[in-house]
């Protein structure tokens, strides 16, 4: 019954999506009212389709292929719910209904003048939409039947149970998503070239904001449930599936900015709708990478190339028509107004080519090897060394600029001035960074540079905000002041992480930085879908004072035969203690695993200003589009 | 039909999986107290020679973070090669020999591999470029 359902409005939708995109294309204003009806049905029925499959996961119906693969009746609610996009059916419907959800937004900036523009974009946001729908239909149905009565289901990978990863996808498909917005925005203009008088760039920028934020906080959150969940110490492996995600923000990034100097300067049009073109390819072609199995290998690739094959012949599809559209009407933005290299518009330049340039490293890294696989009888590995001496050499100089950029003005600045204003804060900066390595002393070139750059940041907004400079936006200050922080925990986490391993037996107690471990007792526990090993340890201070427990656990997993490590973290701001416990024995004592990792929480913090700073961007964005109505 | 073959399908492969992680997930961290050398110096170079040795068993793991049975032989045997006195190099050499590029995490600079060296570099320069030729205007 519900996969009939499902089956329905899924097929349903996609009626939607075509009617909208063939009423769309002849725009006129008797077919207004058909739009908003395939807008709204379109939205109405991937919503139901979605939350559909939501209640089949809730109700734990096994009637679904889906929901006995992936849920089990003892799984906490979060979790079940949770579990819709924690598989690759279920998250393409996440896509679809996101998708869906912009082509709404879209359809809501209409108005008598703009009319004409709007439906352009509706025409391509519908053919989006209908690749995603087929897609799912046809290779990735979450709807698909079961054909005995399954007792119960096969639970889900216990790994994957971390309410940051819960909410991760959605967010993350809220950044991807909104690319698309700016993609069919950008193809609109494109299309409509002859037309100088539509703001595209005012109707892309809150999508773009949007879509930057919201894919900010979704790639912090999968760091977050990486260092919290796999046990590892670290945040970021440069991971292929990390990189995808990372790409996109790269160019996002870019064409953030570049939308001021088209906002301020009607500077670069075609650059940024070039970019607008390339950050949702870059989505798709993400998606494809981490969707299709290519990435472990080749070969992988060719056991089941339906899914791989169907995304990249429509991500060839949606690249070649936009980037034909882009190379035969760009000419038309091309404008020759006065640019000069040092002013705001140059350092926003030359940060973009750098965003650009790192893009397209991360790229390489992540495809090489592929490359490699399928044209020589070689294999090779890029992993995160590579990535340190080609990737983050290039973000160092664009870190240095960004500090300065928001300082200077448009169009011209004066250097001996610029030299004046910012001389202070590299006073301040310098000789904070050398007075907490007096404190100290640890000494490290990248230690160094991280927290000179971190500070310089830092201290640069702090002045714009006290010296109230000229129209600056609270909140780019907010994001870039996130920026400074994040730079201060990677530096502090990366460059002076501490690590011990041993063996401990009952009462044995361990030094790691200041604190010391003394390990109190091992219990067994029982949670509501795994029994555990739970060591107890009490930490002490230097004047021995409790200061916490830390309970790091050994899970299994009956269902799923899983066994897995539960690190026990205890943070505060200026380090996290780290441990994980290990296998042993009461005879011979258990293997510990300690890491003292400083300033970690700032990476956190520093991501959720940024976000805070993207959200307060975007509501000004907002304000700034409602005064054209 | 074809649905049942395919779920038919997907039920063996769940339960070889099961099979499978029962044989080989036991549950142990990565570089454990027995593995560690006692000579500090030592231990050191092992430590930074394991992050840029892939697991080869693993999806983009080094072998010093993974709790693979293979990353763990291959631990101890850089590890030994160590007490022997080989040079850093020689440990390298050794394992590319056995296990091919793969087992690296940085790419050696090949024929190759030139593409993926000094592409970055390339690109940064054309950037640079792109600037100075815009900022004419």
């Amino acid at each position: 019954m519900t996969s009939y359902l499902g089956n329905f409005l899924l097929w349903l939708s996609l009626f939607f999506a075509i009617s909208q995109f063939f009423i769309s294309r002849k725009s006129n204003e008797q077919n207004k009212k058909f739009i908003s009806i395939s807008v709204y049905g379109l939205l109405i029925s991937s919503v139901s389709s979605f939350f559909l499959l939501m209640y089949a996961y809730v109700v734990s119906d096994f009637s679904l292929v889906n929901v006995f693969q992936n849920s089990h009746t003892t799984k906490p609610l979060l979790y079940k719910i949770s579990g819709v996009w924690g598989n690759h059916e279920g998250s393409m419907l996440l896509w679809i209904l996101v998708l869906t959800i912009f082509n709404y937004f879209i359809f809501n900036l209409n108005n008598k003048n703009n009319y004409f523009f709007i439906s352009k974009c509706l025409e391509t946001q519908a053919l989006i939409t209908i690749g995603f729908i087929l897609f799912t239909a046809l290779t990735s149905n979450p709807f698909e039947r079961t054909i005995f009565n399954q007792q119960d289901g096969l639970g889900f990978n216990p790994i994957l149970q971390d309410p940051a990863l819960a909410i991760h996808p959605p967010l993350l498909y809220v950044g991807y998503v909104g690319f698309s917005a700016a993609f069919s925005i950008g193809v609109a203009a494109l299309k409509l070239s002859e037309d100088k008088k539509i703001p595209w760039h005012l109707y892309m920028k809150p999508f773009v904001m949007a879509a930057w934020s919201f894919l900010s906080i979704g790639i912090a959150l999968g760091s977050i449930w990486a260092y919290y969940e796999l046990g590892w110490g670290g945040w970021w492996f440069w991971d292929p599936v990390e990189n995808a995600s990372f790409m996109p923000w790269l160019l996002g990034t870019a064409l953030l900015h570049s939308l001021i100097m088209v906002e301020k300067r009607m500077l670069l049009q075609n650059w940024v709708l070039l970019l607008s073109i390339l950050a949702f390819l870059l989505s798709i072609i993400g998606t494809f990478l981490v969707r299709s199995g290519i990435l472990t290998s080749v070969h992988t690739f060719a056991l089941d190339p339906a899914r791989g094959i169907y995304i990249l012949v429509f991500a060839a599809i949606l690249g070649s028509y936009s980037l034909y559209l882009f190379g035969t009407k760009s000419k038309k933005f091309v404008n020759s107004n006065y640019f000069a290299f040092f002013s705001k518009e140059g350092s926003i330049l030359i940060n973009n080519i750098l965003m650009v340039v790192v893009c397209l490293t991360v790229f390489l890294g992540t495809i090489y090897p592929l490359l490699i696989e399928a044209l020589t009888s070689n294999k090779i590995s890029v992993g995160e060394p590579y990535y340190n001496s080609t990737a983050v050499p290039i973000i160092l100089p664009a870190i240095l600029i960004m500090g300065i950029g928001p300082i200077l003005s448009w169009k011209k600045d004066d250097k001996l001035k610029t030299f004046k204003k910012i001389l202070p804060v590299v006073v301040l900066s310098a000789l904070t960074t050398i007075f907490i390595f007096l404190i100290y002393k640890s000494y490290s070139l990248i230690g160094i540079a991280g927290v000179f750059l971190g500070l310089w940041i830092i201290f640069n907004n702090i002045m714009i905000l006290i010296k109230k400079l000229k129209n600056y936006s609270i909140g780019m200050v907010v994001a870039h002041l996130g920026i400074g922080l994040m730079i201060l925990g990677i530096t502090g986490s990366t460059v002076w992480q501490e690590e011990k391993i041993i063996k401990m037996k009952i009462n044995d107690n361990i030094r790691v930085n200041k604190f010391n471990l003394v390990f109190n007792k091992i219990s067994e526990v029982e949670g509501p879908n795994y029994v555990a090993i739970r060591g107890n340890f009490l930490v002490y201070d230097n004047k021995k004072n409790l200061i916490t427990e830390l309970n790091p656990e050994n899970r299994f997993y009956p269902v799923t035969n899983n066994f897995t490590t539960e690190a026990s973290i205890y943070t505060n701001l200026l380090g996290d203690l780290y441990s994980v416990l290990g296998e042993g024995n009461i005879n011979s004592g258990w293997v510990l695993r300690i890491y003292y990792n400083p300033l970690v929480v700032w990476i956190w913090i520093g991501a959720f200003t940024i976000f805070l700073g993207g959200v307060v961007s975007l509501r000004n964005n907002l304000t700034k589009l409602k005064s054209l109505y | 039909m074809k649905t049942k073959k395919l779920i038919f399908r997907k039920i063996i492969v769940i339960t070889f999986f099961i099979f499978i992680s029962t044989l080989f997930l036991k549950n142990v961290i990565a570089v454990e107290p027995d593995e560690i050398l006692k000579n500090e110096k030592q231990e050191m170079r092992a430590r930074i020679i394991s992050k840029n040795i892939r697991c080869m068993v693993c999806q983009n793991q080094s072998i010093d973070d993974s709790n693979a049975p293979l990353a763990r032989d291959l631990r101890l045997l850089i590890r030994d090669q160590i007490k022997d006195g080989k040079k850093d190099y020689e440990i390298y050499n050794f394992l590319t020999d056995r296990y091919g590029d793969f087992i690296l995490l940085k790419p050696p600079l090949k024929l190759s591999t030139l593409a993926l060296w000094f592409l970055p570099f390339l690109f940064f320069i054309i950037g640079i470029f792109v600037v100075f030729k815009y900022s004419k205007k």
